[in-house]
């Protein structure tokens, strides 16, 4: 199995009027051919700005990306020109965005937004063989009566229906690496699982990478076989799914999962990591857990804590762990 | 979409028939008797009992307003100055008025989205800056001056110009510019505004991300967009531009419906004066009615739901 | 409420760090200033007539020379900044009074009455720009009160209609139906809690208005109906200007450069009250 995306040691700024925020630190993390790896934190932590940063859509004033790498097959996509990316992007790198009702341009029909993104490839496709083309895609996404449907507008459409127009948008022209960021968080609990498996059932057809974004560890148990978990702009644990739910190291994680509520557990009160994130505008010295960790060593305050290995396929960003 | 034009028209019917009480009771306004108004100081009280005569003026109310409206269709409604039907005297000037408005809205609308855009998509560089502060002037100029100093400029000055008349697309250049140019400005606002509310959405973020090219994002999903609310707002200057033609017209003498009311004025020739307010008015709503329609056009929602 | 700043303050704060609407409040600062000082300011009698400087070129005694009277320019332009601001503020305060109940009438109790009221506004609209306050002008005869009277009237509709839209908007608020239920009478509701709350965008029309108002009323000056000479009025000073554009250009060249100079202030404040008074991010 070959490896379809590496990230080494990426670092992103933004100048703000109000300061530098230093959205992430020091990130690295890879994804393998057909994989789903997942990448799991609280609102704010850098999840979106990492997956962007993927898809080259960081803007750069007021962005800055001081240092790293992103190793796409065997391209640094942060040294490509913007044509290259641009013909990357919907190729190769597809993303689903979050919101589906305001990712769609309300003015133009479903269809032609799907074949916009076909065209952008293959400037030759056109007519009736590009329309079935796309009809083809919606009925694979499921979309109930997709010759008609390929005519609607968005706003004809319900969120689940728009969202699989995403999905059609993001495989038409068979991408290696999918980043879905939160794809279910705007649905309905009901559609949620619908797409889910639809993403899973289209994954394994077509043999992508997944780069699955989300805040709710249900998601991630269900989709993916790998994961990453991200505090305020740091990787601080990755290994693989029943690793993390079964052993996981890192404070945070722990209280991550200590945090859900369980029905066969009899709790009094839900169990609740003390304190809040820390302002992106202005970090500690050190690690950026450590404030709210109950394991904080003396070397916590000074020395951030860099991801080692702790076991076979299993890393932790922690001196704590290690016993330093 | 045929029902909504529907729609909308019977909307307005209400507001025409409003618009021809209006025209019809300024005269009523006049301190004084109307038929002295129209006579004028210096004329015999057999003229203004003629006037009274002619005019209805002592039948009620509801019946003068009945023999105006028929009047300005039937041609029963005669000029004071040129002794013929209002519709034969206005009809032609409304016009050339047209022509006007019309080349000054192409410039102010070629020249307004073009800044606008460019000033949304170069936010806060010098393009940016300048165009809205060229805006701004343009908005601020009084167009009777403006006119004054281009044709000082060009008719007097470097004689590349003519400075009055019609006749000639040579004729239209400075009528167009001056009459366009606050136009123009507000247009062009309007633009970039639109355009930076539009570049901050979404579905920009997920174009790009599909892999089209950033003249295809902005050119095909941000302008139809952005063009939306602009719509609207260049339906309302042209509106503005039948009113301002006034001016214009007055200052390079242009035979058109503005310097016909203003001439009309001082010549007490009211019957002109009231007919002309109430063809203005009904172009004008007509062209909102237009507007409204292209908004539909464009804007899907609206439509379907509208 | 937040700590620190009200709201109030906050506004002018961001004000202050616009550079244009900084600029616009000092030209409208000045011409007040100028308007309101004029006979200690004017080194002349602008009725002051003197043929024999007829057209006059620029000099130390008359630095924006003489026009066809040999009156003192630069004295009528200072007393020309005092007939305009004469105007705009009847005028504006007028189309302010009526359009702002008007409109909070309609916005507040709905139904008929707003209906009703929209459609008569919607009738004076339809009359674009200046032609409404040209025809009540040829109607009632051309002279400073009854120029006010039309300007203000063509002014009102816009007042009315922002009035109701921000009405409508405030009045959805809770606070607005809780005025009620603790027994507020309609028209106490209405001045305590809905125009207090409604009130920036109407503050920016007035802004912007003043700026159309000159325009207006210069450009009925311009066609002989609006103040009458010899009453010192930017715009009917450029319409005698415009008879002797070929032989003394110069005359026109400081009445239109007033007008310019403070419609421009009055735009660029205006512009700036809007950023300040709701701030979309820019970025």
């Amino acid at each position: 199995m070959s490896r379809i995306l590496s990230v080494n040691n990426l670092t992103v700024h933004f100048h703000t009027e109000a300061g530098i925020v230093r959205a992430l630190e020091d990130v690295s993390f890879s994804i393998e051919e057909g994989e789903v790896l997942g990448l799991v934190g609280e609102t704010g932590c850098g999840k979106s700005v990492t997956a962007l940063s993927v898809m080259g859509l960081i803007p750069v004033p007021p962005g800055k990306i001081l240092c790293g790498t992103i190793e796409f097959g065997d391209r640094d996509l942060l040294s490509l020109d913007s044509e290259e990316m641009r013909a990357l992007r919907g190729k190769d790198l597809a993303m689903i965005f979050q919101d589906p009702m305001s990712s769609l341009n309300p003015v133009f029909t479903a269809g032609f937004q799907v074949e916009e993104a076909i065209v952008a490839h293959e400037p030759e496709a056109s007519g009736k063989s590009l329309l079935s083309r796309v009809v083809g895609l919606f009925k694979k996404v499921n979309i109930s009566d997709p010759e008609q449907s390929v005519q609607k507008y968005p706003h004809m459409l319900s969120g689940g229906m728009k969202q699989r127009v995403m999905i059609a948008m993001g495989l038409s022209c068979g991408p290696k690496l999918i980043i879905a960021d939160e794809p279910t968080t705007a649905l309905d609990v009901s559609i949620q699982a619908q797409i889910l498996t639809l993403i899973r059932r289209l994954q394994r057809e077509e043999g992508s990478s997944v780069l699955l974004i989300s805040h709710d560890l249900g998601v991630i148990a269900a989709m993916a076989q790998r994961v990453a978990v991200m505090y305020a702009g740091s990787i601080v644990e990755c290994t693989s799914v029943n690793e993390l739910f079964g052993n996981p190291r890192h404070p945070y994680t722990k209280g991550l999962l200590g945090a859900i509520p369980r029905l066969d557990k009899d709790q009094k009160r839900l169990a609740v990591i003390p304190g809040t994130l820390p302002d992106l505008l202005n970090l500690p010295e050190g690690c950026r857990f450590r404030e709210r960790c109950s394991e904080a060593l003396p070397i916590c305050s000074s020395v951030s804590p860099r991801p080692r290995l702790i076991g076979p396929g299993h890393e932790v960003a922690c001196h704590a762990c290690f016993g330093n | 979409m045929g029902r909504f034009i529907l729609r909308r028209f019977l909307m307005l019917v209400p507001v025409l028939i409003g618009v021809s009480v209006v025209a019809f009771l300024i005269i009523q306004l006049a301190p004084g008797d109307p038929a002295q108004l129209m006579a004028g100081l210096d004329a015999t009280e057999a003229d203004v009992e003629m006037l009274r005569e002619r005019f209805g003026l002592n039948r009620p109310l509801a019946v003068q307003y009945g023999m105006f409206v028929r009047g300005l269709f039937s041609g029963e409604l005669m000029s004071l100055r040129y002794e013929s039907p209002v519709m034969e005297v206005i009809l032609p000037r409304l016009g050339n008025t047209l022509v006007l408005a019309l080349s000054s809205i192409v410039l102010a609308v070629v020249i307004g989205v073009s800044a606008g855009v460019l000033s949304a998509v170069m936010r806060k560089t010098w393009v940016d800056y300048a165009a809205t502060v060229l805006a701004l002037f343009g908005i601020s100029m009084p167009v009777f001056w403006w006119g004054l100093l281009l044709m000082l400029l060009f008719s007097v000055k470097l004689m590349w110009l003519p400075s009055g008349g019609t006749g000639t697309l040579a004729h239209l250049v400075l009528p167009s510019i001056v009459l366009g140019t606050a136009s123009a400005g507000i247009i062009a606002r309007m633009t970039r505004s639109s355009m930076l509310d539009v570049l901050r959405q979404d579905y920009i973020t997920t174009a790009t991300a599909k892999g089209l090219s950033a003249r295809l994002v902005v050119g095909r999903h941000a302008l139809r967009n952005a063009l939306i609310p602009t719509v609207t707002v260049i339906g309302l200057q042209f509106g503005q531009l039948l009113a301002g033609a006034v001016l214009t017209e007055t200052v390079f003498s242009l035979p058109g419906v503005g310097r016909l009311l203003v001439t009309s004025i001082l010549a007490r020739d009211f019957p002109v004066v009231q007919a002309t307010l109430v063809i203005v008015a009904v172009f004008f709503v007509l062209v909102n009615l237009a507007v409204d329609v292209l908004y539909a056009v464009l804007d899907p929602r609206i439509r379907y739901h509208g | 409420m937040a700590r620190g700043d009200s709201r109030a303050v906050l506004v002018l704060k961001r004000i202050c760090r616009n550079p244009m609407a900084l600029l616009g409040l000092v030209i409208i600062a000045l011409y007040v200033g100028v308007a309101v000082f004029a006979p200690y300011l004017a080194p002349y009698d602008p009725l002051e007539q003197d043929l024999s400087k007829s057209f006059a070129p620029l000099s130390a005694e008359h630095p924006m020379g003489c026009d066809e009277f040999g009156r003192d320019i630069v004295s009528r332009v200072i007393f020309g900044a005092r007939t305009s601001l004469i105007i705009q503020i009847f005028s504006v305060l007028m189309a302010l009074v009526v359009g702002v109940v008007l409109g909070a009438a309609g916005g507040y109790f709905g139904g008929w009455l707003d209906e009703f009221l929209m459609r008569c506004m919607d009738v004076l609209l339809a009359f674009p720009g200046i032609l409404l306050a040209l025809a009540i002008v040829a109607v009632l005869g051309p002279d400073l009160h009854n120029l006010i009277i039309a300007i203000g009237i063509y002014s009102i509709p816009q007042f009315a209609r922002i009035t109701r839209g921000s009405v409508i908007t405030v009045k959805q608020n809770e606070y607005v139906t809780a005025a009620r239920a603790i027994g507020e009478s309609h028209f106490s509701t209405i001045v305590r809690y809905v125009l207090p709350n409604a009130v920036s965008p109407i503050i920016i029309q007035t802004t912007l208005r003043m700026a159309t108002v000159l325009l207006t009323a210069a450009g009925l000056g311009f066609l002989g109906l609006g103040v009458q000479p010899p009453q010192p009025e930017w715009g009917t000073m450029l319409s005698t200007a415009r008879m002797y554009l070929r032989s003394a250009p110069l005359v026109a060249v400081f009445p239109g450069v007033s007008i310019m100079i403070v419609v421009l202030g009055f735009n660029f404040f205006g512009d700036g009250l809007q950023d300040a008074l709701n701030p979309r991010l820019k970025d």
